[in-house]
């Protein structure tokens, strides 16, 4: 990965599991998967995959298209224990890389970069569609990940793909074999 | 253009907000005459000074509540409904 | 005749890279680093541009960016200000506003014309005959003065981009640049703006011999990594909340700053007196600017009209530059005596003190001017005419006073008040977060704005959170630099105010005495102040004139308001780039390879139906929906917006939300559900699905339903409820599966039993369908035995394509949105928000079945109890054609008359039916309502057309098809 540019990568929808319910933590637990004790903060967990707490019970963990990390889980659900609610999370992620990432979000998105924190969670809206966005480091760079609903993806990738291109970056269109750098080292 | 603090996600601008009224005590329907109902549905304070008031920040879909001063068009606090009195 | 200067130190041309351009169709010379007007100077041009309204000659006046007059245009851009106009190489340049050129411009005849074009003159003139409105027009806008548009120019697409910064400093003259480096030194990160090409703002041209030289502060600012310089950069307008829009050539920025400091200057006014517009009369600042910028000799001889040391200094400057000074006329009274002045006499020239230039007397060539006419000043300021002496000159520069630069101040809410010892204005109330320094704060002396800039630097820094010790503030200056009244009438002549608009002293003075005697109405009436440069060389002016008539002080008469933008900003940069989000289903690319024609619904993109050759749109929906009829068809919901309710009070909260009852509703089954307001009108309609005890499933439009999901967060914040609600519209999509062999169809790829027993009408299931996991709904909104299946977004179109072989056999078919609307209004189906408007209750809309009166509460109850004591005032009803109907069909939302008078609207129409003839729902006068009546619909303006109120559905009325 160049470090001077940017480039931006489309992973497509991942394998998610949106769980909310009073229960979830604990049950969490029993998967030995420890949760954020922060609201909006996320971190890495074995399998190459993230949770994040979006809420006092609400959890996301997504994983990769190479684990069955969230495929495991989602069977251990299977009959649904109370307390808990899967709810379907059907977002497209990109990954906005390199140095430059920031002249991107500065022509699309209201909010200062500088001071997000990597890990901690920021909603906010990119090229005026609702996105959930999770600064992380790389080998000492801030990447952004960045959620879109389904429905959005294609027109948001087409803006986003757009201004990269513009800004002499590279671009990573969607492919069936994609599994992107995923660590939140 | 405006900033303001959600509760929850911090200082936005008010591009992510959307604004939801004056917050309004329902009266009781089952008590209330027609008049005191219809005065809930149609009738709103608007008068200078503070008022609560219902927003929305729209990306992360959170409702709270904001104290604004409406002369001054100043927001003086924030936060979820119903947890005014455990703030500050 | 060149009038350029050998090279001065600090000069911006750069004088080996000359600049060839055009002007006027005529070839010119200048050098990279010029701007139009100063090339044209050099080149011993006068006449750089026509004013407004009389035509007259006029060049450099400011050559700060206010010279209002000097406005040309190329090919492709329009309204460009010659004084701040860089040149490049190749530009063809004409200037605006003339009548076959500048030199010979034929409008020049409305001089002759001016004593019958009064102040006001356009609102009284213009405003009957109403039939002349069109002619007036024609001719106002020829008039106006301004540029053309060119309508086939490419749009260039200029960026915005949003930015942050702890504290903006604007302005990067000496107070700017100490303040932006004091507050950068102490940590903070600074952005600092400039207007001009270079940062130094007057050091560049004003205090070239400086103790604290311009390259020290420089040196210091670029040595600080935490403080950005953007020149060429203006701060076109102070919003909310510390939110500036910054404008360079190349975009808009969205800045927002924790705080603001503005050390923006002063703007140099103008003196009044006859002719003073003309060609070679120009501010001191501009002759100063001209000569250490650009190199450029303002004149050969010269006045020097003056009330404060500045004007003395550009004397200095001007004998410096090889200009004969014939004079220094000093309005203020013999008794002052400053160095500076000294310094002046000791070069031989001439000082009038307590005299005024009553008159600039023009050249005969008209392009300029050949001597001032010199008066001695009477005890109340005024010329006294007897004393009156020509003096020969070819340029007069004027350094009458100064006005702070004051708009992003104004814009973002100081006050000002009238400091009577500087005769100028001065902020008085600075709001939270914003600082002044430097000379828009009322000090003048070089060593103190650069003190001054500090204390702002360091104070805006403490408001920041930082734990410094901010310096005490550096008092103003105690002496006048600007005169309170440099303004000298000589009546019958033509005295100006304000060169934008062409606008005089009488002309004030008329309005004045029609009554006009506020600022703000005297702005609007004579339009001072109004034009390009915005009252930046005028209101001053204006207000001391407008004072002086009403007999206030400064402060009685006030300012007019200081709005956004600064200076005129393109409308390229405003325009940005343009997000238009749009919302596309998991099965688009199928529908747009099987020829789907696509409308926006809202921001999704839907199929309207799919275009099938040499078939016209009419038929291929008719088509699609006899499939529906006869066979199986399928469409793509997934737009519906969706919802999951779940919780232990989940039942309770969907009876407060809608009118119908759930609390008992089995678990598998599904009910219709409508929703109303508060004062009980309609708002939505959809299904709720019981997924378990407390998980309930809910479907809504797709174009009310996000707005519905909001209210339904809040009330379940209102009504303190257990509640988790889901918007899950994006993360399920929907298909409906319809017609008489769709249950064959699903059996294929569903993996339970579909039999009509085991998964009856009403009825929803957890299935595997494709391998997907669904949720299947038995639904009847087409009419015909029908599944809705939703499955996660991304597994969607496998479904799709799924349905779509299992149906090969059955000649199975997508329907697009207009075969569903047809299909549904055969069935009788309203759709909310179409066939209801914001004021329907659910008794007009026939929707009484929906509504339970008798539950404890729900939203709207208590209305429609009072709207239920109320008689109707209308019903919805089926309308039908006479088979075989030939006429023409009312459009939807089409008048129905009874007896002359409005008795009901059309709400949805269908003329090719699968039931026969055209059909349609209407709102009618209950009167009207009952089956067989006849209505009168009209068609348009001629035509009315005959319909009969029929009983709903149209299709099927004993539902033996869905089930």
């Amino acid at each position: 990965m160049s470090r001077t540019t940017i480039q931006i990568n489309h992973f497509g929808v991942l394998p998610r599991l949106g769980l909310k319910g009073p229960g979830v933590a604990r049950w969490l637990g029993v998967q030995s998967i420890t949760t954020p004790s922060d609201i909006l903060s996320a971190v890495p967990i074995a399998g190459d995959a993230w949770i994040a707490r979006l809420a006092a019970v609400e959890y996301l963990i997504e994983g990769n298209t190479d684990s069955d990390l969230v495929s495991d889980l989602r069977g251990r659900l299977s009959p649904l224990p109370s307390g808990i609610l899967l709810i379907p999370r059907c977002d497209v992620t990109f990954l906005l890389a390199g140095s430059n990432a920031r002249s991107v979000s500065a022509q699309t998105c209201g909010i200062d970069f500088r001071l997000a924190q990597p890990q901690r969670l920021v909603f906010s809206r990119v090229a005026g569609v609702s996105c959930g966005i999770l600064p992380e480091v790389t080998n000492g760079l801030i990447n952004y990940r960045m959620w879109v609903e389904l429905s959005y993806a294609a027109y948001l990738w087409e803006t986003l793909a757009g201004i990269v291109t513009e800004l002499g970056g590279m671009i990573h269109p969607q492919t069936d074999t994609c599994s992107g750098p995923h660590s939140l080292s | 253009m405006k900033s303001i603090s959600c509760p929850i996600n911090g200082t936005r601008p008010l591009q992510e907000f959307q604004y939801g009224g004056e917050v309004r005590e329902m009266p009781d329907p089952d008590r209330a005459s027609d008049e005191i109902w219809t005065d809930y549905l149609f009738n709103r304070r608007g008068e200078p000074g503070v008022t609560r008031e219902w927003w929305y920040h729209q990306p992360s879909g959170t409702w709270f509540i904001a104290e604004r001063d409406i002369v001054k068009d100043e927001f003086l606090r924030t936060y979820l409904y119903g947890s005014e009195t455990c703030d500050e | 005749m060149s009038r350029r200067l050998p090279p001065q130190p600090g000069e911006w041309i750069q004088r080996d890279k000359a600049v060839e351009f055009r002007f006027e169709g005529r070839e010119y010379t200048g050098f990279q680093g010029d701007v139009l007007s100063s090339a044209l100077w050099a080149n011993g041009i006068n006449v750089l541009g026509r004013s407004f309204k009389y035509h007259r000659p006029r060049g450099i006046y400011s050559l700060a960016g206010h010279d209002a007059n000097v406005v040309v245009e190329d090919r492709l851009r329009s309204n460009l200000r010659g004084d701040v106009l860089p040149i490049r190489g190749g530009m063809d340049l004409r200037a605006v506003n003339t009548g076959g050129g500048l030199a010979g411009d034929r409008y020049r005849i409305m001089e002759w014309l001016s004593p019958f074009l009064p102040v006001g003159f356009y609102y009284k003139a213009f405003h009957t005959p109403r039939r002349f409105f069109r002619f007036y027009e024609g001719l106002m806008r020829r008039a106006a003065g301004l540029g053309r548009i060119h309508v086939g120019a490419r749009a260039d697409m200029s960026r915005k981009d949003y930015a942050f910064c702890d504290l903006l400093v604007v302005g990067a003259g000496p107070s700017g640049l100490s303040a932006a480096i004091a507050a950068a030194e102490m940590g903070a990160t600074v952005l600092l703006v400039d207007d001009q090409p270079r940062p130094g703002g007057s050091l560049c041209w004003q205090h070239l011999d400086a103790p604290e030289s311009r390259s020290d502060l420089l040196e210091k600012a670029c040595a600080l990594p935490n403080l950005e310089i953007r020149s060429n950069t203006q701060a076109a307008g102070w919003y909310a909340d510390q939110w500036v829009a910054l404008v360079d050539d190349r975009r808009l920025t969205k800045l927002r700053t924790r705080a603001t400091l503005v050390a923006s200057g002063c703007i140099e006014q103008p003196a009044v007196f006859h002719n003073n517009d003309l060609p070679g009369v120009m501010l001191a600042s501009a002759a100063q600017r001209l000569m250490k910028l650009y190199s450029v000799k303002p004149c050969d001889r010269a006045v020097v009209l003056t009330a404060n040391d500045d004007g003395y200094l550009a004397a200095l400057d001007l004998a410096d530059a090889g200009v004969v000074v014939a004079a220094v006329v000093d309005l203020r009274p013999a008794q002052s005596c400053t160095p500076v002045a000294a310094e002046v006499a000791a070069h031989g020239i001439e000082i009038l003190k307590g005299q005024a230039v009553y008159e600039a007397v023009v050249s005969r060539s008209k392009n300029g001017i050949a001597a001032a006419v010199v008066c001695c000043l009477d005890q109340n300021g005024q010329p006294r005419l007897s004393s009156a002496r020509r003096i020969l000159c070819d340029g007069i520069a004027v350094s009458v006073g100064w006005a702070p630069n004051a708009s992003i101040l104004a814009q973002a809410g100081t006050r000002f008040r009238y400091d009577s010892q500087l005769q100028q204005l001065a902020p008085h109330d600075l709001p939270r977060g914003v600082f002044a320094a430097g000379r828009v704060n009322g000090i003048f002396a070089l060593e103190e704005r650069i003190a001054d800039g500090r204390q702002a630097g360091l104070a805006a820094v403490a408001f920041l959170g930082h734990q410094i010790e901010v310096p005490a503030s550096v008092p103003r200056s105690r002496t006048a630099h600007s005169h309170a009244y440099p303004i000298f009438d000589h009546p019958h002549k033509k005295n100006f105010v304000d060169l934008d608009e062409d606008l005089q002293l009488v002309d004030l003075l008329n309005a004045h005495q029609e009554g006009y005697d506020s600022i703000e109405l005297i702005k609007r009436y004579s339009t001072v102040g109004m034009g390009p440069s915005q009252g930046k060389l005028s209101n001053m002016n204006a207000v001391r004139v407008v004072a002086r008539l009403n007999g206030q002080s400064l402060d009685q008469t006030g300012m007019t308001t200081a709005r956004p933008f600064y200076q005129p900003v393109s409308i390229a940069n405003l325009a940005g780039r343009r997000f238009h989000p749009y919302r596309l289903t998991p099965m688009d690319g199928w529908h747009r390879q099987a020829g789907a024609v696509m409308v926006p619904v809202g921001t999704w993109f839907r199929p309207e139906y799919y275009a099938t050759k040499e078939k016209s749109r009419a038929d291929c929906v008719l088509e699609e929906a006899r499939e529906v009829r006869r066979g199986v068809g399928l469409i793509d919901i997934s737009t519906l917006c969706k919802f999951e309710v779940a919780g232990p009070d989940a039942a309770r909260f969907l009876e407060q939300i809608y009118t119908g009852r759930f609390a008992r509703q089995n678990i598998g089954r599904m009910r219709y559900a409508l929703a109303c307001d508060e004062m009980g009108y309609v708002t939505e309609e959809g299904v709720v699905a019981r997924l378990a005890e407390d998980r309930f499933y809910v479907t809504a439009s797709t174009a009310g339903g996000e707005a519905f999901y909001r209210e339904m967060q809040r009330w379940a914040i209102v009504f303190h409820m257990n509640v988790v609600l889901s918007n899950v519209t994006a993360h399920m999509a929907a298909i409906n599966v319809a017609g008489p062999r769709a249950r064959g169809v699903l059996a294929e790829i569903a993996e339970v039993d579909i039999g009509a027993t085991e998964f009856p009408f009403a009825h929803v299931r957890d299935m595997v369908v494709a391998g997907v996991a669904a949720i299947v709904m038995r639904v009847g909104f087409v009419g015909e035995l029908s599944y809705e299946i939703h499955v996660p977004a991304d597994k969607a179109a496998g479904v799709w394509d799924a349905l779509i072989l299992a149906g090969r056999n059955s000649g199975i078919r997508p329907f697009g949105t207009e075969a569903q609307r047809l299909l549904r209004l055969e069935k009788g189906h309203l759709i909310a928000g179409h066939d209801t408007d914001p004021l329907t209750t659910p008794f007009e809309a026939q929707l009484d079945w929906a509504v339970d009166m008798n539950k404890s509460f729900f939203i709207g109850q208590r209305s429609l109890r009072i709207h239920a004591g109320r008689p109707l005032e209308r019903r919805l009803v089926g309308i039908a054609f006479a088979y075989g109907y030939l006429g023409e069909l009312p459009e939807e939302c089409r008048l129905i008359v009874n007896r002359g008078q409005i008795a009901g609207r059309v709400t949805s129409i269908a003329g090719r039916t699968t039931v026969g003839g055209p059909i349609g729902l209407a709102f009618v006068r209950p009167d009207l309502a009952e089956p067989g009546t006849s209505l009168c619909i009209r068609v348009d303006a001629r035509e009315m057309s005959e319909a009969q109120v029929v009983r709903l559905p149209f299709y099927d009325p004993d539902n033996t098809r869905q089930t």
